[in-house]
C-alpha cells in the first residue's frame, strides 16, 4: 500500500500532467462548441509543436524558449491553414463529415512527422535540475514551470473572455453565430482568431508534454481520449471547467498508475468518461443543449 | 503465385467482412465507429482462446461473434443518445483500452508476445487445399452476410436505419426509437467484425495485440468511403482497391523509390489521410457513384 507521501507525490505529478492536458483540451472544447464537431486532428497539433521545436532547437535556433515560440507559431499557422483550406469549405455540412475530414488531417500530420523524423523516441536536450523539496515531497522545477505557464495562460484566457471587447465578441459568436453576425460582428474573423489561438495552445501543450516525457509521433494522439474526457467532464465550451476537469483527470490517471497498472491510465480515463456520461452528460459547467 | 493470390485473397475477404460491418454502421446508419478494430480483436481473441482450450472451432467462432456483438451493446447505450462525435472518440478510446487489456492480461491473452498455435480451419486437409477451402468458406461467408444485409435493409428495419441516417429528427418525430435502432445496428455490425476476427485468428494461427491498432480501423474506413458508403458492392470494390494499394506500395522499392519500412508505412497513411480529406471535400458519396450530398 503506498504511503501518504507517495500519494501526495502522485497528486503533484497528476496536477502537472493535468495542466498540460488542460492546454490541449481547451481548444478541442471551444472548437466543438463553435464548429459543432470534435476536431480529432487538434491533438496531433501538439505532436507537430514538439517536433517543430525539436527541429529548430537542434538547428537554427539553439535557444530553447525561442525555438519553442517559433514551434508554437508553426502550429498556429497549421491550425489556421487547416481551418482556411479544409474545414471552412465544409461549413454547413453535418458534423459526421467534419469528423472524418479531421481524422484525415490527423493522419496527414502524424505520419508526415513520422515520415520526416522517424518513429524513434526523441527528447529535448534540457539540463537536469535538482528537485525542489517541500518537506518529503519533491517537485521538479520543470513541473513547477509547466503548472505556472498553464495557470498564467488560463488566467489570461479568463480575463480576455470576461473583460475585453474581444472576449465579449467571442462569447457572442459561441452562443449564437448567426445572431452575432447580424449584430455586425465579423464572425469569420473571430473564428480565425479562435482557430489560431486554440492551435497555438495545443502546440504549447505538446512542447510542455515533450519536456516532461519523450517525443514520439503518437505524443498528441495519445492525448485524444484524455482531452475528450476533460472536455465533456468540464462541460463543452467551458474554459474554466476544462481546466478543473483536466487537473482531476491528471490526478485520477496517476492514481490508476500507482494502484493499478501504469498502462491502465487510459482505462481509468475511460472509466471517468463512462461515469460522467452516466451521471452528468453535460459536464461540470456545461449546459444540456451542447451534449446533443 | 497461386498461393500468393489465395493468401492475399483471404486477407482481402476478411477485410471485406470488416468493411461490410462498417458499412452497416456508417453507410446505412451514420454511426461513426472509429473503434472497429476492438470488435475485430475481441472476435479474434475469443475464438483463439476458446479453441486453444479445446472448444470445437465452429462453436468458438459463434461465441466470438456473440462476444463482439455483446461488447458493442454497452458502448451504444452510453453514447448513441448523444451527438455522433461521442461515439467516434469513445470508440477509439475503447479500442485502445481493449488493446491495453490484451497486452497486460497475459494469463488469458498471452500478453504482448501474443497467442501462438491457434488451431486452423480444415486442419485435416492437405496444406495446398487448406487455404483454398478457407478462401471458399470466406467467399460463402461474404455472400451470406451480403444477402442477409440486403434482405434486412429492404425490410422496414433497413428503411428505418436509413431514415435515422438521413434525418434523425424526422425519424424520431415519426415515433421511431432512434437510439434503439442505432444500438441494434452497432451491435449487429460488431458481430460481423467479430466474425472477421475469428477467421483472421484461425487463418494466421498467431494473434498479438500489435495486429489490432487503430490503423486497421482507418484502413477499413477509407475502403468504405472510397467504395461509396451504403452500397455493399461498392464497398467490396473499395476494399479490393485498398488491398491493391497496400500490396502495391510494397513494390515501390522495386521501381527505384528507396524508402525504409517505417517511411513506407508513413507514406501510406499520409496518402490515406489525404484521400479521406479529398473524398469529404469533393466526392462524399464515393468514387464510383453519381454524387449527391450525404
Amino acid at each position: 500500500m503506498p504511503s501518504l507521501i507517495q500519494l501526495l507525490q502522485s497528486v503533484v505529478d497528476g496536477i502537472a500532467n493535468g495542466a498540460i492536458l488542460a492546454l490541449i483540451a481547451v481548444g478541442l472544447s471551444v472548437i466543438f462548441r463553435l464548429n459543432k464537431f470534435v476536431n480529432v486532428a487538434h491533438v496531433d497539433l501538439a505532436t507537430v509543436g514538439a517536433y517543430a521545436t525539436l527541429f529548430l532547437v537542434s538547428g537554427f535556433l539553439p535557444v530553447f524558449w525561442l525555438a519553442a515560440l517559433a514551434g508554437i507559431a508553426v502550429v498556429a499557422l497549421i491550425g489556421y491553414l487547416s481551418h482556411r483550406l479544409v474545414y471552412r469549405r465544409l461549413d454547413g455540412q453535418r458534423s459526421i463529415t467534419l469528423i472524418i475530414t479531421s481524422i484525415g488531417v490527423a493522419f496527414m500530420l502524424r505520419y508526415l512527422v513520422t515520415f520526416i523524423w522517424g518513429s524513434n523516441q526523441r527528447s529535448f536536450d534540457l539540463p537536469l535540475m535538482r528537485a525542489v523539496r517541500f518537506g518529503d515531497i519533491r517537485i521538479s522545477p520543470y513541473d513547477l514551470t509547466i503548472v505556472g505557464i498553464a495557470v498564467a495562460i488560463f488566467v489570461g484566457l479568463f480575463v480576455i473572455m470576461r473583460y475585453t471587447s474581444l472576449g465579449r465578441a467571442l462569447r457572442a459568436v459561441a452562443d449564437n453565430p448567426s445572431l452575432a453576425r447580424v449584430s455586425g460582428l465579423r464572425t469569420e474573423h473571430l473564428l480565425t482568431i479562435i482557430w489560431v489561438a486554440a492551435s497555438a495552445l495545443a502546440g504549447i501543450g505538446g512542447i510542455l508534454l515533450a519536456v516532461k516525457t519523450v517525443i514520439t509521433p503518437y505524443l498528441g494522439w495519445a492525448m485524444l481520449l484524455p482531452a475528450f474526457a476533460a472536455m465533456i467532464f468540464g462541460g463543452v465550451g467551458s474554459i474554466g471547467g476544462t481546466f478543473v476537469a483536466a487537473i482531476i483527470i491528471g490526478i485520477v490517471s496517476e492514481f490508476a498508475a500507482m494502484y493499478w497498472l501504469p498502462t491502465y491510465r487510459l482505462a481509468a480515463i475511460f472509466g471517468v468518461i463512462v461515469i460522467v456520461l452516466l451521471l452528468r452528460p453535460q459536464g461540470l459547467f456545461g449546459t444540456k443543449a451542447v451534449a446533443k | 503465385m497461386t498461393a500468393y493470390i489465395i493468401a492475399i485473397g483471404i486477407i482481402a475477404l476478411i477485410y471485406v467482412l470488416l468493411a461490410l460491418s462498417l458499412n452497416l454502421q456508417w453507410g446505412h446508419t451514420g454511426l461513426i465507429n472509429f473503434g472497429l478494430v476492438a470488435f475485430f480483436a475481441i472476435g479474434a481473441y475469443v475464438s483463439g482462446v476458446l479453441s486453444l482450450n479445446g472448444w470445437p472451432i465452429f462453436l468458438s467462432m459463434i461465441v466470438a461473434v456473440l462476444a463482439a456483438a455483446a461488447a458493442a451493446w454497452p458502448l451504444g447505450k452510453l453514447t448513441l443518445s448523444l451527438k455522433e462525435d461521442y461515439l467516434a472518440v469513445i470508440a477509439v478510446g475503447f479500442s485502445e483500452v481493449v488493446r491495453n487489456v490484451l497486452e497486460n492480461e497475459a494469463w488469458l491473452t498471452g500478453g504482448p508476445s501474443g497467442l501462438p498455435g491457434v488451431p486452423r480451419l480444415y486442419a485435416d486437409a492437405p496444406p495446398a487445399m487448406r487455404d483454398m477451402l478457407l478462401f471458399m468458406t470466406l467467399v460463402v461467408a461474404v455472400i451470406v452476410v451480403v444477402a442477409m444485409m440486403e434482405r434486412l435493409l429492404r425490410a422496414p428495419f433497413g428503411r428505418t436505419l436509413r431514415s435515422v441516417r438521413d434525418n434523425e429528427t424526422a425519424a424520431a418525430a415519426l415515433g421511431k426509437d432512434v437510439v434503439s435502432f442505432k444500438t441494434r445496428s452497432l451491435v449487429l455490425g460488431s458481430g460481423i467484425a467479430g466474425l472477421a476476427g475469428a477467421f483472421y485468428a484461425h487463418y494466421l494461427t498467431f494473434i498479438s495485440p500489435e495486429q489490432f491498432t487503430p490503423d486497421v480501423t482507418f484502413n477499413v474506413w477509407i475502403a468504405v468511403i472510397i467504395g461509396g458508403s451504403g452500397r455493399n458492392l461498392g464497398v467490396i470494390l473499395g476494399t479490393f482497391l485498398l488491398i491493391l494499394f497496400l500490396e502495391g506500395t510494397r513494390f515501390l522499392n522495386d521501381v527505384g523509390i528507396g524508402l525504409d519500412g517505417s517511411q513506407l508505412g508513413a507514406l501510406r497513411f499520409i496518402l490515406i489521410g489525404l484521400a479521406l480529406v479529398l473524398c469529404m471535400l469533393y466526392r462524399p458519396s464515393g468514387l464510383f457513384v453519381k454524387q449527391e450530398r450525404v
